[in-house]
Order: structure tokens, then C-alpha cells, then sequence
């Protein structure tokens, strides 16, 4: 054993290692393309977490696309309207900016629902929808296993108490990655602004929702006769919200016997008196 | 000349890399959905296969093994691969940008290939000279992109067939993927004397 056993595998290797990175700079050198100095800018703009709700590979691609194939500035999700009036000032280009959005879970039930079987296969979502639909009596409704919580990227979503997914709505990017990964299709992207929803997918019969779950929609219709801008449908034995016509003005919220439609206004804060 | 075709016929069919090496099995399973993208893989496995093997063979030969250090060669090659990955990226963004965008994604991909790594290593351990290594890499890259094809046109008709619900995906491809292997067992008694 003499220092050269040692010296000659390292001196080999480094030297190698040099050499090549020496040839990567010559090739990065000599075969430089000029792409467009906005890419980069707007690549700077762009949040950078490569959630993908843009529809593209990664920011990356997403800033190339705006430039070279004149995609909207307005899919970036995350950014919302701060990277979309950014990346305007940049290109010159307008665009509504598209309103903040939150993911919704669409179902009451959780451990309230009651379950038609004991299931015991692999503890996840899909694989209990593929067991007849899920280990529920109520076929609509979640399931509780977390595919959404596994499906997050941002630590956004966690099972509360009652068995149901919830929503923190300060990381909520809105990617989308949930809503693809709910077996039952529960979970929707809404606007911030909206606040009154009808928690609830069932389309069972009114009595068969009394005997499955106690915080199902029913469809008993007093929601959709209370409503002043005629918002509600009913959609086989389910009220159904039209957003566009939607106020928020919460007065269906009161009337509902089985409390599945919510309200989620904050309460204004009382006021503090000052003396 | 006899040797050559020997060595060719022998990387494609009798020793192919996937199919009775089991290299390069993650590229085999992952971008053998469309008969378009693996066409695009086996273009790029053939295209690095070749370089690899000619960077390989040289610094073997003229600089490890005259310092006695022929033990380094698997971290050199990595090196040697992941660079010339990088360098074959760069130039071809500027001369052929064709050719660029039809590799794609699976030029970066290959750096990380066990099936080149395999291709240099084999080169040494069957004491090729430079030229039969070179018709080697050729024979490998295209006995990967045969398999990559053959299991793409499988697939595709997989997607439209009645598979089994617990079946679909993943698990079908794996049951395909070993048939596909064993109907390949049926070229290993082409020269037997040739298979070290």
C-alpha cells in the first residue's frame, strides 16, 4: 500500500471529471442559443412549485408556451392575479385575471354515514371503490381514507375528527391534484368568494338518505323554494347551486332540515369599542 | 466478417438487452405506451449506445488499464455517460433541432439507462476491440428498440382489449413483458459456442 494506490484512482477520476466538465462548458460554449431573454423573466415570475395546473410539464414550460406559442397568462393557479398582472406587465399581453380559487369537499357524511360492510382491503380510496363501490351504504359519499391527503403537494389537506377531508385554505393553491384523485369525484375547485354550498352528492331518495346518513341533502325542495334569485334545482333528489345566479345571500342555509347545505361567510367580527 | 454479423444477430436477438438481460427494464416498461415515443427511446438508446461505447472502450483501454486501475470503471463510465449525455443535448439543440424535439425528454432520460452502463461494461468483460464494440452498442440499441417496439404494439392493443379490472395497467404489462421474454428464449440455441 503506497500513496500512489491512493493518488492515481483519485487523480484518474478528478481528472476526468474536469475534463468532461470542461467539455460540457466548450459544447454550452459553442452551441449556445440565444432563446428570448422574456422566458426567463417570466420564469422568475412564475411561482416555480411545478404543480402542473396550468396544464403544462412545469413552469418552465408554461413560460416557454407563453412566449412562443401564445398561450393566456392566466392559468397559473397558485399565482393567481399577482403572477398573472406580472407576467402582463411583461409580455404586454391582457387577461382577466382568473379569480383565487379553493378546493371544496363536497360530502357531510364521514363517520355519520353509516357503513353497509366491514371493509379490510388495502386502505385507500380507489381500492375500496373498486370493492362495491365502497364499504358505505351511501354510494356517493367519502369514502375516508385519504387519497386526497396522499394526492397533496402543499400539506393542504388533512382528515378531520368527523372522518372527512379538510381544507387548509391558506395552502390551498388550488392545483387540482386532489379533485383528480377523489375515486368519488367529491372534491371541486370553487371560487374564494363563493360561500354557500350544498355539502352533499347523493342522489338516493329522500327516505333512503334519512336511513343511510343524517347529514345527507334529502331534496326535500325548501331550499329551492326559499331562494329569491331562483339559484336551486333540484337534480334527481339533490339541490343543486347554481353559481351564476347565486347571490350568497345564505337563506336557503336556514331552512335546510338536514344542515347539509353551509354557509361559510366569515361572521362579521363584532366590533371593538374603543374608549 | 463472419464475427461481426455473429456479434450483431447475438446483441439483437439472442442476448437482447431487455428481453434476456433484463437491462434497461424501466424504459421498457415506461415509454412503451405509443409505438411514436418508443420509436423516439430506442432512436435515442441507439444514438448514446454508439458514443457511449466509442468514449468508454477508448478511456479503458488507454487510460485505465495501463495505470492498473481498471476497478474504477463503473463510477468513470457513469461519468463518462452522464457528460456525454449532456454534450450529445447541447449540440444536438443546435444543429438538428428536428431531432432535438423527436428525442425529447428521453435524451436527458437515458443518462440514468442501466443498458448503456451495460453495453460499456460488456464491451470490456468480452474483450471487444473498438470496432466490434461499436457493432456491439449498434446491435444493443437496436435489440432494445425491437423490444421496445414489439411491447408498444402490444400495449396499444392492450389498452382496447377486456383485461380484468384487477389486471389493467401495470400487472398486464408485467405478464406481457415476461411472455415476451420467454418467446425470446426461443433464439437462445442460435450459436451456442458463440454465447460466453
Amino acid at each position: 500500500m503506497t500513496a500512489s494506490n491512493v493518488l492515481i484512482p483519485i487523480v484518474i477520476v478528478g481528472a476526468s471529471g474536469l475534463f468532461f466538465a470542461f467539455l460540457i462548458a466548450l459544447a454550452a460554449r459553442i452551441f449556445r442559443i440565444d432563446e428570448n431573454p422574456k422566458i426567463g423573466q417570466i420564469l422568475n415570475a412564475l411561482p416555480g412549485i411545478n404543480c402542473g395546473a396550468c396544464g403544462k410539464a412545469g413552469c418552465a414550460a408554461y413560460a416557454q408556451s407563453i412566449i412562443e406559442e401564445d398561450a393566456p397568462i392566466n392559468l397559473c393557479t397558485p399565482g393567481g392575479e399577482k403572477v398573472a398582472s406580472e407576467v402582463a406587465v411583461l409580455t404586454g399581453k391582457t387577461a382577466a385575471a382568473r379569480t383565487k380559487e379553493i378546493a371544496r369537499v363536497f360530502c357531510s357524511g364521514g363517520v355519520h354515514a353509516l357503513d353497509e360492510f366491514d371493509y379490510v382491503g388495502i386502505k385507500t380510496c380507489t381500492a375500496d371503490n373498486f370493492a362495491l363501490k365502497g364499504h358505505k351504504f351511501c354510494k356517493f359519499g367519502c369514502l375516508g381514507f385519504g387519497d386526497c391527503v396522499t394526492a397533496c403537494k402543499f400539506d393542504a389537506i388533512y382528515m378531520g375528527p368527523d372522518g372527512l377531508p379538510v381544507i387548509k385554505a391558506d395552502k390551498c393553491i388550488a392545483c387540482g391534484a386532489c379533485v383528480t384523485a377523489c375515486p368519488k369525484k367529491l372534491i371541486a375547485l370553487h371560487d374564494i368568494k363563493h360561500y354557500v354550498f350544498n355539502f352533499c352528492k347523493s342522489h338516493d331518495k329522500g327516505a333512503i338518505v334519512r336511513k343511510i346518513c343524517p347529514k345527507g341533502c334529502i331534496g326535500c325542495g325548501l331550499c329551492v323554494k326559499e331562494c329569491p334569485f331562483g339559484a336551486i334545482t333540484l337534480v334527481n333528489n339533490l339541490a343543486v347551486i347554481d353559481y351564476t345566479k347565486c347571490k350568497q345571500c345564505g337563506k336557503c342555509v336556514k331552512v335546510c332540515p338536514t344542515g347539509v347545505l353551509v354557509n361559510l361567510r366569515p361572521k362579521p367580527q363584532p366590533k371593538i369599542q374603543t374608549k | 466478417m463472419a464475427e461481426y454479423i455473429f456479434i450483431l444477430v447475438s446483441a439483437i436477438f439472442v442476448n437482447n438487452f431487455v428481453l434476456a438481460r433484463f437491462l434497461g427494464i424501466c424504459p421498457f416498461l415506461g415509454v412503451s405506451k405509443k409505438t411514436e415515443t418508443a420509436l423516439g427511446m430506442g432512436a435515442a438508446v441507439i444514438f448514446v449506445m454508439f458514443f457511449a461505447s466509442l468514449a468508454t472502450h477508448s478511456l479503458y483501454n488507454y487510460v485505465l488499464e495501463p495505470y492498473g486501475v481498471s476497478y474504477l470503471r463503473t463510477i468513470v463510465f457513469i461519468l463518462v455517460i452522464a457528460s456525454l449525455v449532456q454534450i450529445i443535448e447541447t449540440i444536438l439543440k443546435k444543429i438538428s433541432p428536428v431531432l432535438y424535439n423527436a428525442l425529447g425528454i428521453y435524451l436527458p432520460l437515458i443518462t440514468t439507462n442501466c443498458a448503456i452502463l451495460g453495453v460499456a461494461i460488456l464491451n470490456i468483460d468480452l474483450k471487444y476491440s473498438l470496432l466490434k464494440s461499436l457493432v456491439f452498442a449498434i446491435g444493443s440499441g437496436i435489440g432494445f428498440t425491437i423490444a421496445l417496439l414489439l411491447m408498444s404494439g402490444i400495449r396499444e392493443r392492450l389498452d382496447t382489449a377486456d383485461v380484468p379490472e384487477s389486471f389493467k395497467g401495470v400487472p398486464i404489462a408485467l405478464v406481457t413483458a415476461g411472455l415476451l421474454s420467454v418467446s425470446f428464449l426461443g433464439f437462445s440455441g442460435l450459436f451456442v459456442s458463440f454465447i460466453k
